[in-house]
């Protein structure tokens, strides 16, 4: 269980979170769901332990791999090296044939498209023997069609490791498909929560969203 | 095709600035039509390989490059441990500002004669040189030390990576290539100013030296040839640097 209780978080003078209350539940996907710059990186920041807050944070689920916004490939390393790096026992092949990538092992990053790099970045994410996997906006530079089978692959690897996953999004379908409980954030705050996905769901979300600053 | 002819360029182009200085120096001689003021590029050219025939000339320049080498040893040391020390502690940082500014500044000339008083003439060139190489090199290595992605120690935080495989696998590494080109250079520059102050301190067995009794006899083909002597050992010095620095930074 992750605990979040008057969560303050303040940049110079812009307030990001005002006691915030939240609760993650153990062994599920939880998708934060807002539009961009109301806090959805800072919040997975806080849980990671990478930034200073006010309040109590309490993650009792450990250990923590995350899949950041960028794709924090360490350059001087291989594709191989950078997986080696976090995971030194890992079956190298197997992790990148689940992302479409057996073939670049030996390449370097600045040799691999945007879309390629973040591929990898999911595979360390996904590779590392975590319990809790934080995901900022993990499908961005995707096409459509890897994009689904990559919502498949995670929603399978934190199922059957029985792990715990924090996906933070803007966009709804992609909320919709991973989530099993979504959580709208907006001007700090948590303003909707939906715990049993549905067909509605999406079209729910869309009316939500295109109203949430009215 | 494009690929191709950037390669055929790289090496074209600096031969044909070489051949362009040449041509310079053939025209000057001709326009000045005087030997004792400008000598020709081949006479120079043939007192420059004569000058490795002469044992005095071997212990002269092995003078200067042994305090060229003690020298830019003690400066990059010096530059590498307090830039390190700056980007760990941010007050070092602030204390070292100044201190590296007003270095930079030193009137050179006036920094020998002083040094002339304090010390002797073997020690003066090692100090000088070390004085005006320190802050170039030092500032150089800060930038490289802050160019380490925050970013990317971050994501080893997270994952748990521990400390030496950090710095051996990711820091080590990404500040090897720019560092290896900054040494390339600080040694060159060294050289440079070696020499210099050897000619104002009047140091035994050294190039310096061989320059300032060339200029008494007015000789001024040995000294142009001593000239030449130090731009290809620098050039030769820089060249080494750049090409381990592209060998270990590869991945760039």
């Amino acid at each position: 269980m992750i605990t979040i209780k008057n969560l303050t978080k303040k940049y110079d003078n812009k307030i990001v979170f005002n006691n915030l209350n939240l609760d993650i539940e153990e062994n599920k996907i939880t998708v934060i769901l807002g539009e961009s710059g109301v806090g959805k990186t800072t919040l997975l920041n806080v849980i990671a332990g990478l930034t200073d807050y006010d309040g109590e944070v309490r993650c009792e689920i450990k250990p923590i791999s995350y899949i950041f916004r960028e794709d924090r490939l360490i350059p001087n390393l291989t594709v191989e090296e950078n997986l080696k790096l976090v995971i030194p026992d890992v079956d190298v092949d197997a992790e990148l044939e689940k992302v479409g990538l057996q073939d670049e092992a030996k390449s370097y990053p600045k040799t691999l498209s945007a879309g390629m790099s973040r591929r990898v970045s999911i595979a360390r994410g996904i590779a590392f023997p975590s319990k809790l996997v934080l995901m900022d906006e993990p499908l961005i530079n995707l096409d459509l069609a890897l994009k689904f089978d990559l919502i498949s692959k995670v929603k399978e690897d934190v199922k059957e490791k029985g792990k715990t996953a924090i996906i933070v999004t803007h966009d709804v379908k992609e909320a919709v498909l991973l989530a099993d409980r979504i959580l709208v954030l907006n001007k700090g705050e948590i303003v909707k929560e939906i715990n049993n996905i549905s067909e509605n769901t999406e079209q729910e979300l869309f009316e939500f969203m295109i109203n949430i600053n009215k | 095709m494009k690929e191709k002819k950037v390669k055929i360029l790289n090496l074209i182009l600096p031969i044909a600035s070489i051949l362009a200085i040449i041509v310079v120096w053939i025209v000057a001689y001709y326009s000045v039509g005087n030997d004792a003021i400008m000598p020709s590029f081949s006479e120079t050219l043939v007192t420059f390989f004569s000058l490795f025939a002469k044992g005095e000339f071997y212990l002269a320049l092995g003078g200067t490059l042994l305090r060229t080498v003690i020298s830019f040893v003690a400066s990059f040391v010096f530059a590498f441990g307090l830039a390190l020390l700056s980007y760990k502690i941010w007050w070092v940082k602030k204390i070292l500002s100044p201190v590296v500014s007003i270095v930079r500044v030193l009137p050179t000339i006036a920094v020998v004669l002083l040094l002339l008083v304090w010390t002797n003439s073997f020690v003066a060139p090692i100090i000088v040189a070390l004085l005006v190489v320190f802050p170039t090199t030092y500032t150089g290595i800060e930038s490289v030390l802050s160019s380490i992605d925050e970013k990317q120690l971050e994501m080893c935080k997270v994952f748990g990576v521990d400390e030496k495989a950090v710095l051996k696998k990711v820091k080590i590494p990404q500040i090897l290539p720019s560092t290896i080109n900054i040494a390339g250079t600080a040694l060159s520059l060294t050289l440079k100013l070696m020499v210099a102050a050897e000619v104002l301190s009047y140091t035994a067995d050294s190039i310096g030296n061989y320059l300032q009794l060339a200029k008494l006899y007015d000789n001024t083909v040995t000294m142009m040839a001593l000239v030449l002597v130090t731009v290809v050992i620098g050039v030769i010095i820089e060249m080494v640097f750049s090409l381990i620095s592209k060998k270990v930074g590869k991945w760039q």
